[in-house]
């Protein structure tokens, strides 16, 4: 399949053997972009299927980048480098580059390393967003858990009435029952300023939640 | 340390030549054997910490064996090969192959594509582990409240007591409280079909 590539690219001797092949391979080259322009905005501009880098070598600075690009806009990377650190590799594979290749442009290997990242991207996204969905889960029941046993000891329920509550609450406000929780324990922090339970990222988004915009927000919908 | 690394090449010239040049970059070769050998045993027998596979396209068989090793004992897995067709990609890719690289085996090359490969084989782990860890503990905490709720209903205690039940059992026996969980509902189930 046809696919759209932004190339960044310092120096034109690597761009032509690479250029050639891929478009050989009938992919398009929408955009070529130089080290120190922004990744991520020409990314979001031009939409691009993969991104190709081919440098003589990665510095810090790029490593951010495609670390940011791969927390914002996931996209299949390939990356080809004149020579490397052990570090700078463990870091690229670590910012969610698909293929990282010391030395190795060549027409005749450019289009499988391409196809092989394609693939590869894929299978960790689909591994990635089967993981997030996990925890998300996880997450949300002990929110849940914590919730009920709030209103229990609060109101002097029984967990049973206090799972009734908790969705009688949420159905009143028009909203899902993860939510309710996620606003009871959102509360309860203000009223009682406890520290919340175990869960990081949980207490991260309870304390910067606004319940009444919340509500609104959920209603509007 | 030296990383142990297990070859897998049809030739056994070839085989040699790379032998030597993984020796010469510093890594210990633990195996050199050919595609047609039972790779999943080999790689019982002698434990590498890599597999670099040398063909001219992985065959059914082949691949069959790297799923076997993927599903028992995972391993990062480098195939060098001239097999570009795609479809042969992305069968090796779900085979649980780290690095599939065509015409590029070289002695200067073979290190970079080694360590790539391995850092993305530990990323790759790292994130299935995360989703099996939270997929049990998703599962443990049902199971708790399932056995909860069999204590609150023989016993007619309220939720945090029979927290504490559940908790007091397992530390008086050394155990999880989700083991204690499965013990009580293993027991329910028992009682309830007599």
């Amino acid at each position: 399949m046809r696919q759209r590539i932004l190339l960044m690219t310092d120096h034109g001797d690597h761009t032509k053997p690479l250029e050639w092949a891929l478009g050989a391979a009938r992919h398009v080259i929408v955009a070529i972009i130089r080290p120190d322009d922004d990744l991520c905005f020409y990314a979001w501009q031009a939409r691009p299927d993969a991104v190709v880098v081919a440098l003589a070598s990665l510095d810090h600075g790029l490593l951010q980048q495609l670390e940011r690009l791969s927390r914002e806009q996931p996209l299949p990377v390939v990356v080809f480098v004149d020579r490397t650190e052990p570090t700078a590799l463990r870091a690229a594979v670590k910012a969610g580059v698909s293929s990282y290749v010391v030395d190795g442009l060549e027409v005749a290997r450019v289009v499988p390393v391409f196809e092989a990242a394609l693939v590869r991207f894929r299978e960790f996204q689909s591994l990635r967003q089967e993981r997030d969905a996990a925890v998300a889960r996880l997450s949300e029941r002990k929110r849940i858990e914590r919730a009920k046993s709030v209103l229990m000891e609060r109101r002097g329920l029984s967990a049973k009435a206090a799972h009734a509550a908790l969705r009688q609450m949420a159905d009143a406000v028009g909203t899902s029952v993860p939510e309710m929780a996620q606003q009871i324990l959102a509360v309860e922090a203000l009223l009682h300023g406890q520290a919340q339970p175990e869960d990081p990222g949980a207490r991260a988004t309870a304390v910067s939640a606004d319940p009444v915009k919340r509500i609104k927000a959920s209603r509007a919908k | 340390m030296n990383v142990r690394v297990m070859v897998v090449d049809e030739s056994p010239a070839r085989a040699e030549l790379l032998r030597q040049a993984l020796i010469e970059v510093g890594y210990r070769v633990v195996a050199c054997i050919g595609p047609d050998e039972h790779i999943p045993t080999r790689v019982r027998d002698t434990q590498p910490d890599v597999i670099i596979i040398d063909v001219d396209s992985p065959d059914r068989d082949t691949l069959e064996h790297l799923c076997v090793i993927d599903h028992d004992q995972p391993r990062p897995v480098v195939l060098f090969t001239h097999d570009d067709d795609r479809h042969k990609i992305r069968a090796a890719m779900r085979a649980g192959v780290s690095a599939y690289v065509v015409r590029g085996l070289s002695n200067e090359r073979v290190q970079p594509v080694i360590e790539v490969a391995m850092a993305r084989f530990q990323e790759f782990q790292a994130m299935r582990r995360r989703l099996d860890q939270a997929n049990v503990s998703l599962a443990e905490r049902k199971r708790i409240e399932r056995a909860k709720g069999i204590l609150m209903k023989s016993r007619g205690c309220a939720e945090d007591e029979a927290y504490r039940l559940l908790r007091k059992m397992a530390m008086d026996r050394g155990k999880r409280v989700a083991d204690i969980a499965d013990t009580l509902i293993a027991a329910q189930n028992l009682l309830s079909q007599g």
